[in-house]
């Protein structure tokens, strides 16, 4: 029965049944599709609401009114009458805390080991690739274990802290001297921020004056002075300090005044920052091998010092291979962060689960954590592809 | 600079012995001599400490008297048996594969070491898990309340038996209409699919809600069910009918469907006159598996169960169909944009929450669905990946060679996409394994945890450096051991692009 390609009736419209037809086909798979999606969500939808029914719960937001009633050991102030909202923000500040700290940690820590894991020396080449090793092939949870209850809180105790000038370490935390805002230190601020800016606008306007005429202007010597001498000058002209120091004292049985990085903080910080360096030096090195040796080699022919063939030939090309998979990291360093709350430290998804606890409203707290772990995430994705976009070679 | 003195040129340094080498590698200018000795200062000083600690100060005895509770958890000990009996079938299994496999290239010793691992997660499961056989009074008394007391059944919702039995009857007997060319056999296997449906017959005559709350007889889904399965066992048939052996196969399938059916619709307990079902292998449930038992049993589970749905989402991402597509993007998207504790966690709380009120599946199940979902997403993209390594003339060849859709995705296009990404997957399957670590948060007693607990027996307080230490390697051995392997498969498979 199959028919002969020359018959010309096949060509005429109409020759072939409608369910042959493979756009009808199409729509008929994807509405059996949609129906089988409806009939799995409205079976679970009626599940969710008999048993919302069978536990007294609702699903409006209501909850996050009422009262907290636990206490949170860090961040923005938190009294336990305050709310349950209250204390998701301060969690997800703490969160965000963390991040912030840890991708400028851990791409810094991640450039470094990557450069040494192409290093001629033998010893610091090996030494970092059995650091990357192992904190690639052991799960981070275990490490933040390890670092957290088997080294930070195996410090000694306050009585016996190690003090090195006015800085304490103890398994109570790092303390170090804060600095205490005066009168002048707005004024002063305004000031540095200025020299800042002004610094980074003559240095541009500097070097592209030297790139066109070819003249020596010192465009990094000027401008550091600006951005330094500014603020130093005014610093003496300001009367009074802007800034004093504070210094933490041991009174009684706890410390008091100066600034901490509580155990938990650091816990969680060193162990995402050991972690996502190992594999950011992996795709660093990956980065570098990948920029062609003979831009190396020409770099090196014309002049240029180790240091400088790195920074203006090597890195910039390299960049553009990075980022795609650093990207990957940096959304694994933030979603990682939730990790926190295994060395106790109060963060987004501690609080979340704290507050399901005390409320038992399950699926508000898991949506409000998931939703702002994704916009976290997508935020996190466009500056990155917006960064990957100013590093793309122009085309012409 | 003038032409230099013969003389005074001095000799080239060394390149060849421990001089030449320290020198090349360890002192080749200053900037490297000062790391070199820096670096040399550190390792001593860390090294010393460390040494001293892990033999004047640590306590190993800690974890050597608490091995067998880190493996096995809380398994019972009478039966540890069946685990090292699993360990070493795997073992058995994977050293054959790897003499035999590229030694002989026989097609016929491949395809037994095929259905070999097949059968593996069977045979595993039912080791560890345990199985409840039906003795031959238990299947004629519940057959027996199949025909007498349908009514007992229903109360105990156990109609997923029936529909499970009727979508194997029907799947078998519409592949048997189109890939049996003898009468007799398809005669067989009609009178095989009625059979199944006889049994079925007291229980159609009951009434029950069914989905959106209309109450009618069973047997309109029971109909439903096993027409539909009927029209795509006739469609995956039509796929292998002219396949060579394919009707071997299918009279394998039956003679398989027998026991399957028997244990499906006789295994139940039901009233006091039942006779106990005989536990072949006494149950133990995953609730109280713990330890490396667990991980090992998550990470496989969730790898092993995610690779189907990976595959569908990955296909269905590229699909021509809008709705499939934009459900695929967004399942796979939503997953990864959130991290895996909040997938667990869900699973623990809000899983429950949209399931029947007397559906309860336990907190280990309720993990491993969790992951599945998480490392399908995941497996989805990697496989997307692959796919893309397809070129465009594989598939119009196979188009053109009369394929259907599904063969040409079976046979040409998942083939070659699967194989481009085998490396890729392997360290998938580490990240899973190492990811298993936080199912410890969320309550359950894998190595993890299993190992927290033992730092706080009194016996053992504060060896914590000595147990991570501990748990630490375990994981760093196996996973270093598979992303060796998987970059071995990489150059194997010649994925690596060469220069």
């Amino acid at each position: 029965m199959r028919p002969n390609a020359t018959d010309p009736t096949l060509l005429q419209p109409g020759r072939w049944s409608f369910w042959r037809d493979s756009r009808f086909l199409q729509a008929l798979a994807q509405a059996i599709f949609v129906v089988l999606v409806l009939i799995a969500g409205r079976w679970l939808v009626g599940n969710l609401f008999t048993s919302l029914e069978e536990r007294g719960l609702d699903l409006n937001f209501q909850f996050l009114q009422r009262t907290a009633g636990f206490g949170i050991g860090e961040g923005l102030p938190f009294e336990r009458t305050d709310s349950f909202w209250r204390a998701f923000v301060v969690g997800f500040v703490n969160s965000i805390r963390v991040i912030v700290f840890g991708l400028a940690l851990a791409t810094v820590l991640g450039i470094l080991a990557g450069i040494s894991l192409l290093s001629g020396n033998w010893l610091l080449r090996n030494l970092v690739s059995a650091y990357v090793e192992v904190m690639r092939n052991t799960p981070l949870l275990v490490q933040l274990f390890f670092i957290y209850f088997g080294i930070i809180l195996k410090l000694p105790s306050l009585q016996e802290r190690l003090i090195v000038g006015q800085f304490s370490l103890s398994n109570r935390g790092f303390y170090f001297p804060r600095a205490v805002p005066q009168d002048g230190a707005t004024l002063w601020l305004v000031l540095a921020g200025a020299a800042l800016v002004g610094g980074i606008i003559l240095y541009r306007i500097l070097l592209k004056k030297r790139i066109l005429t070819g003249s020596e202007t010192w465009p990094g010597l000027k401008a550091g002075l600006l951005i330094f001498g500014i603020p130093l000058i005014s610093w003496f002209l300001i009367p009074g300090n802007p800034f004093t120091l504070e210094y933490p004292d041991l009174v009684g049985l706890r410390m008091e005044g100066g600034a901490r990085l509580t155990p938990e903080f650091a816990g969680i910080l060193i162990g995402l920052v050991l972690y996502t360096g190992a594999f950011i030096a992996d795709i660093v090195r990956a980065g570098i091998l990948a920029v062609p040796k003979g831009q190396l080699e020409a770099a090196k022919a014309s002049g240029l010092t180790q240091a400088q063939v790195l920074r203006l030939v090597i890195l910039p090309q390299a960049m553009r291979v990075i980022i795609p998979p650093l990207t990957n990291q940096y959304l694994n360093l933030a979603k990682n962060s939730s990790l926190a709350v295994g060395v106790g430290f109060p963060d987004l998804y501690n609080i979340s689960s704290t507050i399901f606890n005390q409320s038992g409203q399950a699926v508000q707290v898991i949506s409000l954590m998931m939703v702002t772990y994704l916009l976290m995430s997508l935020l996190i994705s466009a500056v990155m592809n917006v960064l990957n976009e100013r590093l793309k070679i122009p085309e012409r | 600079m003038g032409r230099v003195e013969t003389s005074s040129i001095k000799p080239p340094v060394t390149s060849q012995g421990v001089l030449g080498w320290l020198r090349a590698n360890l002192f080749s200018n200053w900037f490297n001599s000062l790391l070199t000795i820096i670096f040399m200062v550190l390792i001593y000083v860390v090294a010393r400490s460390v040494l001293i600690w892990s033999v004047q100060e640590a306590n190993w005895l800690a974890v050597v008297d608490n091995l067998g509770v880190l493996t096995w958890g809380r398994y019972p000990s009478t039966e540890v048996w069946r685990l090292g009996l699993s360990l070493s079938l795997i073992v058995v299994m994977g050293t054959l594969t790897w003499i035999l496999w590229y030694r002989h290239s026989n097609p016929r010793i491949r395809r037994v070491l095929m259905i070999g691992w097949l059968l593996m997660p069977f045979v595993l499961t039912i080791l560890i898990r345990g199985i409840i056989l039906p003795t031959f009074r238990t299947i004629v008394n519940n057959i027996g309340y199949y025909i007498v007391r349908p009514d007992v059944l229903i109360s105990l919702d156990q109609t997923w038996r029936a529909n499970g039995a009727l979508t194997l009857a029907g799947l078998l007997t519409g592949a048997s209409w189109v890939i049996f060319k003898k009468l007799r056999s398809r005669s067989l296997a009609i009178v095989g699919g009625l059979v199944i449906i006889a049994l079925m017959i007291p229980l159609s005559t009951q009434s029950r809600p069914w989905i959106f709350g209309i109450t009618m007889p069973m047997a309109i889904p029971f109909l439903v069910t096993f027409s539909l399965s009927l029209l795509v066992g006739r469609a995956v048939g039509l796929s292998f009918v002219n396949v060579t052996g394919s009707a071997r196969v299918l009279a394998a399938w039956w003679l398989l469907s027998i026991p399957i059916i028997l244990i499906v619709l006789t295994t139940f307990e039901v009233g006091n006159e039942a006779v106990d079902p005989v536990e072949a292998l006494l149950i133990v449930p995953p609730n109280i598996w713990s330890g490396i038992l667990l991980t090992l049993a998550l990470s496989v589970v969730s790898i092993v169960a995610s690779f189907p749905i990976g595959v569908l989402l990955a296909l269905g991402r590229r699909s021509s169909l809008p709705v499939v597509k934009g459900f695929s993007i967004l399942f796979i998207e939503l997953v990864r944009g959130v991290p895996l504790i909040t997938i667990l966690f869900m699973a623990q709380v809000m899983l429950p929450l949209f399931l029947p009120l007397e559906v309860n599946i336990d907190r280990v199940l309720r993990a491993m669905a969790g992951m599945t979902l998480f490392t399908a997403a995941y497996l989805a993209e990697i496989v997307r990946g692959g796919l893309q390594v397809v070129r465009n003339e594989q598939i119009e060849a196979a188009r053109a060679l009369g394929l259907n859709e599904f063969l040409v995705t079976s046979l040409v296009v998942l083939p070659q996409a699967l194989r481009a990404v085998i490396p890729p997957i392997m360290g998938q399957f580490v990240s899973i394994f190492k990811d298993t670590s936080l199912v410890a948060i969320v309550g359950l007693l894998d190595v993890l945890a299993v190992s927290e607990s033992v730092i706080k027996a009194r016996d053992y307080l504060g060896a914590v450096r000595e147990m991570y230490l501990f748990v630490g390697l375990f994981y760093f051995v196996l996973s270093y051991a598979m992303s060796q392997v998987s970059r071995r498969l990489e150059v194997q498979l010649g994925v690596v692009e060469k220069d």
